[in-house]
């Protein structure tokens, strides 16, 4: 009888927290969720980038990107606009889902006219000296590669974000990915990061990233301003988005060796 | 440049102007260039200011025009004092000035096809620093290998078309080049520092060097290659065919009594290969291969129908690079083979190079370290190549580097006194 009473209790009590302990998935299926929200099929846009060192000298590059998905893969090419010794300089990327597969990338270099096959592999290695690693340039991390924790809630730039720590799951992808430890601080509406923290591979912090500008554009949300800042060198990059076009229909052509070498057209 | 080829350019540029309004760009660069001889007769190799000019324009939908013209004033040959052996009037007439272009041509981008007609660089092979498959277009030689093969490429007026096709579900390209501008390349001028050493005259015979006949504009010298390019399975592959001219003459000699007679002949071939790139992890696997038939060799006898053959040659490259921690570590190997050589011939049966490339960057790409070795292994000579580049704005570049030579003969070794220490300082816009 006791026995009962206590499971009846014990039921009542259950039934009462579920809806408390419920709401909150766990920390990688909110990184799925960061990974599967709608970003178009394909997206059109400009970028600019603003290389800012800890004397406050700039170099500003403008750059052009095309992204287009083939189911959970990607392909993405983007043209160096300026300045003049950068200009015709395109990166050609096809993104494959999950870490079987390394991506396939090649860079056009117009000082040799040639298109080079490069090894995509350590994607730790800064891109063209911004401080963003080619990781940090995917639009989520390989979710694999991580062992994701819910740490906790909050509110931040006015909005409730989840807090999501993600630490590499072997010593080889410390050394690989270049970070002991990340930390995501995602929008609960919209499954968005708008801030991470990285601690190098020696768990020092390492670099913060801030979205600080996000907008919906054709019904998606969108980034329209970030900046990473290492915090050990001084340096940072902010990144201002334009231009931003989403499901044009972009043709398979765009994403080839041969639109490596003709450059960026306008009316692509 | 053809006479009848610019009015028909200049023409074609000004077709679309009625129905669609000419958007123009230039970008180019000024430049500096200093170089220090540090062995040899120590003096000042160059003091050049060059311009460097890109002007392009989108005529239509359709079309484009892509021009590149470069020129330079060199200070060096009015600063040096003049003599008669490296800097004699004619040597110092040869290097003051330049003022070529480069590149002038017209594209049509199809839905299926890219064509372009004009003066062109077309670009072919996947090694660095040394060519084998990169054939199309000769080399201006006047400073040796040094300068930018985008420098001192010729532009050659051609016509090229790309046509690109979906077979087996995958994209392959086939390129269809004609070149009625067939040239040879341009070499330093006999006496001068980058001079390519010429063959002894036996004691006591003088030494003299008759004007060849080079190929040119006509339609009997009339050059044609065709590439296919295709991803298959994750590896970049070509296969490439050129009916050209071997850029470079075989001497071929007239030895009587008291002299003996230099002619440079200029001979046909033909390049059949392909090229091959993948990567693996942190490395990319990158080769090509060269068969040259029928190319023109030196030999060892002494009248004209001894000192110069024809052979069929196997020219092979193999190279990885290694990418890890913003290191870049380039080896690459270069080898060259004569099947069938009899003694006559008048180069090893088999020869080549290796060459180690090593780079990195500091303060987010500002500062560029950069090293490259090569060394002759049949011949015993090297050069090496340090080089620092530092960017002080997106306009300004300045880098310090030397030109390092070693051993007393071989491809390299010729230029032993050649040392050099160089600085460059460039503004892009």
């Amino acid at each position: 009888m006791l026995n009962r009473i206590s499971l009846m209790i014990l039921g009542g009590t259950l039934l009462l927290a579920a809806p408390v302990f419920a709401v909150e998935p766990t920390g990688l299926a909110i990184m799925q969720l960061v990974d599967t929200r709608d970003d178009g099929d394909d997206l059109i846009q400009k970028m600019q980038q603003r290389l800012i060192d800890r004397h406050g000298s700039v170099r500003e590059r403008e750059m052009a990107s095309f992204r287009k998905d083939y189911g959970k893969d990607s392909k993405s090419i983007t043209y160096f606009l300026a300045p003049s010794n950068v200009r015709d300089t395109a990166l050609l990327t096809w993104d494959y889902d999950g870490v079987e597969k390394d991506d396939d990338q090649w860079l056009y270099l117009p000082a040799l006219k040639k298109v080079r096959r490069i090894s995509s592999s350590d994607r730790g290695d800064y891109f063209m000296g911004t401080d963003f690693t080619f990781e940090d340039i995917k639009q989520t991390p390989e979710l694999e590669d991580y062992n994701w924790t819910l740490t906790g809630s909050e509110s931040m730039q006015d909005q409730d974000v989840w807090v999501v720590e993600g630490v590499p799951k072997t010593e080889d992808l410390k050394k690989n990915l270049g970070y002991s430890k990340t930390r995501y601080y995602i929008r609960k509406d919209i499954h968005m990061f708008i801030r991470v923290v990285y601690w190098d591979r020696k768990g020092q912090e390492l670099k913060h990233r801030l979205s600080d500008k996000i907008s919906q554009i054709d019904g998606i949300w969108t980034v329209l301003h970030g900046t990473m800042t290492n915090i050990q060198s001084g340096h940072s990059t902010e990144l201002i988005f334009t231009d931003q076009r989403y499901n044009t229909g972009l043709s398979d052509r765009m994403f080839s060796e041969r639109m490596l070498k003709r450059g960026y057209r306008e009316n692509e | 440049m053809k006479r009848w080829l610019m009015p028909a350019l200049a023409g074609l540029l000004q077709l679309p102007t009625a129905a669609v309004a000419i958007e123009w760009t230039l970008h180019g660069a000024l430049k500096n260039e200093t170089a220090y001889f540090i062995a040899g007769e120590k003096r000042l190799d160059k003091l050049q200011s060059r311009l460097d000019l890109k002007p392009e324009a989108i005529l239509s939908d359709r079309w484009e025009f892509r021009g590149r013209v470069l020129g330079w004033y060199d200070a060096a040959m009015d600063i040096e004092p003049t003599n008669n052996r490296d800097l004699t009037p004619g040597i110092k007439q040869h290097y003051r000035t330049y003022l070529q272009s480069k590149e002038a041509y017209l594209l049509y981008g199809g839905d299926a096809f890219d064509f372009r007609i004009g003066q062109q660089q077309m670009v072919w092979g996947k090694t660095d620093g040394l060519r084998m498959l990169d054939i199309i277009n000769p080399l201006d030689m006047r400073e040796f290998i040094l300068d930018d093969f985008l420098d001192s490429r010729i532009g050659l007026w051609s016509a090229r078309l790309n046509w690109y096709a979906d077979i087996g579900g995958s994209q392959h390209e086939f390129e269809f080049i004609v070149i009625p501008d067939a040239r040879a390349g341009e070499f330093a001028p006999t006496g001068s520092r980058w001079a390519y050493a010429m063959p002894v005259a036996p004691a006591g015979a003088a030494l003299a060097v008759q004007a060849g006949r080079k190929p040119g504009w006509r339609a009997a010298d009339t050059e044609a290659g065709i590439a296919w390019r295709s991803n298959i399975a994750g590896w970049d592959l070509s296969l490439n065919w050129l009916y050209g001219w071997k850029d470079s003459p075989n001497m071929q000699k007239n030895l009587t009594p008291g002299l003996l007679t230099l002619t440079p002949v200029y001979q046909r071939m033909n390049t059949v290969g392909g090229s091959f790139s993948n990567a693996f992890g942190p490395m990319v696997l990158r080769g090509e291969l060269a068969v040259n038939i029928g190319e023109g060799i030196n030999k060892t006898g002494t009248t004209p129908l001894t000192s110069v053959g024809r052979k069929t040659t196997v020219n092979a490259a193999f190279g990885v690079d290694y990418t890890k921690n913003n290191w870049r570590i380039s080896p690459q190997l270069f080898i060259r083979h004569l099947p069938g050589r009899d003694t006559t011939i008048a180069e090893d049966q088999t020869s080549g190079f290796v060459s180690l490339m090593i780079s990195t960057d500091y303060m987010n790409e500002k500062l560029k370290p950069e090293v490259i070795g090569l060394y002759d292994w049949a011949g015993g000579s090297w050069m090496l190549r340090p080089k620092l580049a530092y960017e002080f704005s997106d306009q300004i570049m300045a880098r310090l580097g030397a030109d390092l030579f070693g051993g007393s003969t071989g491809f390299f070794g010729q230029f032993d006194k050649n040392d050099r220490v160089y600085t460059e300082v460039e503004y892009t816009f």
